[in-house]
């Protein structure tokens, strides 16, 4: 079978050469159903991206509104309490704390007990004690507590010639 | 204020359709195996178009070529997804036996049983080249392929439909 005759089979057959096309019904059908598509897609896009960003402002706003940055600053810390006292050698080598220091010390720091512990160890006193023919020198004591609640004790001897 | 751009979009499409809904019906009808499938064809091809009004390129021929190969995509999804091949062989074949036994009749349900076995590429290229007349180059622009491929399909088309036409002749 050549080509031209094969074109001629082709045309014969030609599925579009009997039929008449669309008619005016049809044609009216269709057109109305692709030109009312338009507005359907442009409402159904046209409204998303105004949402989203509604939405996303909102959420930042929400964001900087509860951001920790944004929340006034704490009151500034407390000085630290400084109590000097001078005692005399044989005294106890740690004098209970006053009640200033202890009323600034938060409560969820309990670790150092100092003053409490001397009593329960009446063995360094007696080791103190027992040495009498080398008195030791007045020392100065000074203690402070941090504002986080550490407690410091600093003794220095005392130069009697100042 | 807001009217300006849909109604420039609808007057657009109006003209779109009104330029080309008898063309692409004649060519749906010569892609698919019947007239329904033609209709729908052509209204998919058109919805696509309002969906998508930027993707439709200014120009009577630019936006012929458009539509044109958007049926003929629409046709490769329809073959692809309904595996129609055969069945609209057989199914024609049938039809021309039973209800149409003139021979012009037998004649044109043998020849869509032949182009329905043939892929959509193909089969737009026979029809475009071989039923509308359109000469390769057209054919070429509007299915936006090369010439040599366009050549290349009609050359194996030839060959397929000579032997499908000779087998369904028998």
């Amino acid at each position: 079978m050549n080509d031209d005759r094969l074109s001629q089979l082709l045309r014969e057959g030609d599925p579009a050469a009997q039929d008449a096309g669309l008619n005016p019904d049809e044609i009216h059908t269709m057109r109305r159903t692709v030109l009312t598509a338009i507005p359907e897609s442009r409402s159904r896009l046209g409204w998303l991206p105004l949402a989203a960003g509604i939405a996303g402002v909102i959420v930042l706003a929400l964001l900087m509104a509860r951001a920790p940055w944004r929340q006034p600053p704490a009151a500034p810390p407390a000085a630290p309490q400084v109590a000097a006292v001078i005692t005399p050698a044989p005294a106890p080598a740690v004098a209970p704390a006053p009640e200033p220091a202890k009323r600034s010390r938060p409560s969820h720091r309990r670790a150092v007990r100092a003053p409490k512990a001397l009593p329960a160890r009446p063995e360094a006193l007696m080791t103190v004690a027992s040495l009498p023919e080398k008195p030791e020198p007045a020392t100065r004591e000074i203690r402070f507590s941090t504002s986080g609640g550490t407690r410091v004790i600093w003794q220095m001897p005392v130069n009697d010639s100042r | 204020m807001d009217r300006t751009r849909p109604q420039t979009a609808t007057d657009r499409l109006a003209r779109l359709f009104d330029a080309h809904h008898e063309r692409l019906f004649r060519l749906a009808r010569r892609l698919s195996s019947d007239r329904e499938e033609a209709r729908d064809l052509v209204q998919e091809a058109f919805l696509r178009a309002a969906r998508q009004p930027s993707a439709v390129p200014e120009g009577e021929k630019p936006e012929e070529a458009w539509l044109v190969r958007t049926l003929v995509n629409l046709c490769r999804d329809r073959f692809r997804r309904l595996g129609v091949r055969r069945q609209a062989a057989e199914s024609l074949r049938r039809e021309a036996a039973s209800h149409h036994p003139e021979d012009a009749a037998v004649a044109r349900a043998t020849v869509q049983a032949a182009l329905a076995r043939l892929s959509p590429r193909r089969r737009a290229v026979v029809v475009l080249h071989e039923l509308e007349g359109v000469a390769v180059r057209e054919v070429a622009r509007l299915l936006g392929v090369a010439e040599v491929t366009v050549r290349w399909h009609l050359l194996a088309a030839r060959r397929d439909l000579a032997s499908l036409l000779k087998e369904e002749r028998k």
